[in-house]
């Protein structure tokens, strides 16, 4: 499992948006089951880097490889199946909101099916598929919601329906950008402990982009630090000294111009 | 009220007030292009007497023949009249559920969100003739504006004209000006609807067509529905008219009775047209507030 | 399928309505096509189609075409005589009818307006107080509401139809009023949500320093709801241009009144020529509120 071909590799890696440096020679290896974070002011390419990983922004140089095979020279039709190993909740969760929740967990299957497999959930799934997603939710604690809208569920819920999509999905990895933004202190620890403890049960590697300084030292061993598309600091959690925070988020007069 | 009047109030109040403006002269132009005297609103003696008749049969609609006799074997008024309304309801579902289709189609084709997005579907398949995706794309909506801008009435005087009178005709002559329209707001829905959901399932590895299928098409449903709902009430209406040139409907009845100068029988008709609109605008609003989606 | 899954899925909030009417619409449909009313294959009888191919070949061929045999060079002068002779007057009518007809639509459907929306007839408008609404005020609004919904459930068509033996044929008075008259109906019904749907808080204010109803319609109501207002009556406007082109086949004078005329001298090339012609008229008006909805929009 810890053979070295295994896991993301990224090497020399650099983004431009229209000329716009978003992240410049960046190295990264994640490992299987590894859990990491991204840490560092908005704007400094963590959003960025989460794309690169889950292959959809394409490095402008440098590679990105997932298992030794390098994700900008897939065909789409291997990008998919690539794709489909890489479970992602983005910050709005992405779930649709007039689905239930069965359909919307039911969805995180869709790139391992073909285009008709895949029309039978959406409209009535079987009993084998509903009791698999049933079980999930039950995990989660949300098994009761199983045929609810989505848009009738509280925000924790449907976090919670979000972390669902991934488990059915069989990921091996599992992606998620700012996943406690706009919750409340308490919300917030609950969901990254969440986070966390799914992630060991299940093997997934766990790859957060988070800006709650705090909260990742406690619960996430291996610390990225991003600062204008640069590495400042990749190393585990409980080495990160205060100086090198206190370099992370130093405000200079062109980061308040941008 | 004068131009400069409005003016003087703050700015966004004056764009509309220019616009306003602009609309009533151009209101005031056009009633002296079309030589129009108040003198002529008021009815002439014939006029009169027809207007009176008129009023009297609002109050008093016919339930039974106002003529003194009707050949054997006519049936009752009131079930020639279910019969009409019967049919108008017919030819309005069997037109709208074609143009559901068309709309549905041209709709999908007509909308940009589907092949101008990153990793998007083509139905020309990958190789050089994806290039005439844009094409392809103008010529459905160069033929969605066509559809549309011709009149359901002036549909049917060119099929009556081409293959005489025949009830499907009157259904397409609904069909295709109603599935323009919907194409066109069906595409409008589609483009503007939230795009989150679908750029997430094409990040876990969804196809292009499981994208739409998924994460579009349920998202811009209810509207797409409730729009569609409001077009029925339309095509009640459409298919009452249709009448005139000659189908079964309420309105070739509505015309034969005013010929006759009944107008009491006229009324009971048009109770009929007016029950089943306003039981289709009730139903469609109860619906449409049950499937704003939030 | 295990209880559990059973139990929930019984369980699950269901929108009785929105499935009712599914089935019921779906059911119409069925009944729509198995009743022998409508029956596609009708169009396709031999003699339906030795029509149809007549009417391809030769009928809608336009007639100096078909004289000449098959010179398309004189397609030109035909059409420009046939738009100068006949077109470009009922082109223009038809236009007048509706722009006057929507315009009066719109001051009718102001007066509707106000009086039908539920935050502002009653006692003290925008005052969410209970014992605000009296039954006076309530009837006050159904009657309004009534009136709207009964203009705009019958037809223009029907209405032209109906005024024209009113009125007589001899001037545009009864597709203007036709027009206006359904058109008000709708525009009335959409200005009154528009009123309802009003931020209530900047208008409360001014009924509570004592403004008088007139004012604060004048004053505030108005100028606030005019903007999303004028959007809704570009939408009609559209709809309007459409059925005044058809409203001539009454015996009014717009491109109707030739495109029926044609129709009965079974003139069909003259016929296309015109309903082509109305199809240009609708397509520009569509770019005219199109333009004027983005010219609102910029100033919001």
């Amino acid at each position: 499992m810890n053979s070295p071909s295994k896991g993301f590799e990224l090497a020399g890696v650099s983004v431009l948006y229209e000329e716009h440096p978003a992240l410049l020679d960046f190295d990264l290896r994640v490992r299987p089951g590894e859990a990491l974070a991204f840490v560092g002011p908005s704007g400094a390419g963590k959003t960025t880097a989460l794309g690169l990983c889950n292959a959809t922004v394409r490095p402008t140089s440098g590679s990105v490889s997932l298992d030794s095979e390098d994700l900008s020279e897939a065909a789409n039709a291997r990008l998919r199946e690539l794709r489909a190993r890489i479970g992602f909740i983005p910050q709005e969760l992405g779930l649709i909101p007039n689905l239930r929740v069965s359909q919307n967990v039911l969805a995180g299957r869709l790139g391992h099916q073909g285009l008709f497999a895949s029309l039978r959930p959406l409209l009535r799934a079987g009993s084998a598929e509903l009791e698999k997603v049933l079980a999930i939710l039950d995990r989660l604690g949300i098994g009761e919601k199983l045929f609810h809208r989505v848009d009738s569920l509280s925000g924790g819920e449907r976090q919670r329906v979000a972390i669902a999509r991934t488990l059915y999905q069989e990921a091996d990895y599992l992606i998620a950008d700012e996943p406690l933004s706009a919750l409340d202190p308490a919300r917030a620890r609950e969901t990254i402990s969440l986070l966390t403890e799914v992630a060991r049960e299940n093997e997934l590697g766990l790859i957060l982009s988070l800006h709650d300084i705090e909260l990742a030292r406690e619960f996430i061993p291996r610390l990225i630090g991003l600062r204008r598309g640069r590495v400042l600091f990749d190393k585990p959690a409980k080495d990160v000294t205060e100086d090198e925070l206190a370099e992370l988020y130093r405000l200079e007069d062109t980061d308040r111009v941008s | 009220m004068s131009a400069e009047a409005f003016q003087r109030r703050p700015s966004s109040f004056s764009r509309r007030g220019r616009l306003l403006f602009a609309l009533l002269l151009a209101a005031l132009l056009s009633w002296i292009s079309l030589g129009l005297s108040l003198e002529d609103l008021v009815p002439r003696e014939g006029g009169r007497s027809i207007l009176a008749l008129f009023m009297e049969g609002a109050l008093n609609p016919a339930f039974d023949y106002e003529a003194a006799s009707v050949p054997e074997g006519t049936p009752p008024l009131l079930v020639k009249v279910a019969g009409a309304a019967a049919n108008t309801l017919l030819f309005a579902i069997a037109g709208m559920s074609l143009s559901l289709i068309i709309g549905l189609v041209l709709g999908f084709l007509g909308s940009t969100s589907w092949w101008a997005a990153e990793g998007a579907v083509s139905p020309l398949g990958r190789g050089p003739l994806r290039k005439l995706m844009p094409l392809l794309y103008a010529g459905v909506r160069a033929l969605i504006a066509l559809m549309r801008s011709v009149h359901e009435l002036l549909w049917a005087i060119l099929f009556l004209a081409a293959f005489g009178l025949n009830n499907f005709s009157a259904v397409i002559a609904i069909a295709i000006p109603y599935g323009g329209t919907l194409a066109k707001v069906f595409s409008e829905l589609l483009d503007e609807c939230p795009r989150e959901s679908a750029r997430n399932l094409r990040a876990i590895g969804a196809g292009p067509i499981q994208v739409f299928l998924w994460g579009l098409l349920p998202r811009a449903i209810g509207d797409m529905s409730a729009y569609s709902f409001y077009r029925f009430e339309c095509a009640v209406r459409s298919s009452a008219i249709l009448g005139f040139f000659g189908y079964p409907t309420l309105g070739y009845f509505l015309r034969l009775s005013a010929e006759n100068v009944h107008y009491r029988e006229v009324w009971t008709y048009l109770y009929a047209l007016i029950v089943i609109v306003i039981v289709l605008e009730l139903w469609s609003t109860k619906l449409r507030a049950r499937m704003v989606i939030r | 399928m295990t209880t559990r899954l059973e139990t929930l899925y019984k369980a699950r909030p269901k929108n009785r309505l929105v499935r009712a009417s599914v089935y019921t619409l779906s059911f119409l449909t069925l009944v729509t096509w198995s009743s022998g009313t409508i029956m596609p294959g009708d169009l396709f009888t031999s003699r339906r189609l030795e029509n149809l191919e007549r009417f391809l070949t030769s009928d809608i061929i336009p007639y100096p075409i078909r004289e000449s045999g098959f010179e398309w060079g004189v397609l030109w002068t035909w059409m420009s005589e046939l738009f100068l002779d006949r077109g470009l007057d009922a082109a223009l009518a038809t236009l007048a009818i509706s722009v006057l007809a929507i315009v009066l639509a719109m001051l009718l459907s102001w007066l509707f307006a106000p009086l039908a929306a539920g935050n502002l007839a009653t006692r003290r408008p925008f005052d969410a107080t209970p014992g605000n609404d009296t039954v006076l005020w309530r009837a006050l609004r159904f009657t309004v509401r009534a009136v709207m919904i009964l203009l705009r459930s019958i037809p223009e068509y029907v209405l032209a139809f109906l005024l024209l033996a009113v009125l007589g044929p001899n001037h545009a008075w009864p597709a203007v009023l036709a027009l206006a008259l359904h058109n008000s109906g709708i525009l009335g019904r959409l200005g009154a949500e528009t009123i309802e749907n009003l931020e209530p808080a900047p208008l409360r204010t001014l009924t509570a320093l004592g403004a008088p109803r007139r004012s604060v319609l004048v004053a505030g109501v108005f100028p606030i709801a005019l903007g999303r207002y004028l959007l809704y009556f570009f939408y009609r406007f559209e709809t309007c241009i459409r059925e005044a082109t058809v409203l001539g086949m009454l015996g009014v004078v717009s491109l109707g009144f030739y495109i029926s005329d044609a129709r009965g001298k079974m003139f069909y090339d003259e016929m296309l020529f015109l309903i082509l012609l109305g199809a240009g008229i609708v397509l520009l008006s569509d770019l005219l509120s199109a333009t004027a909805r983005r010219y609102l929009r910029a100033a919001s």
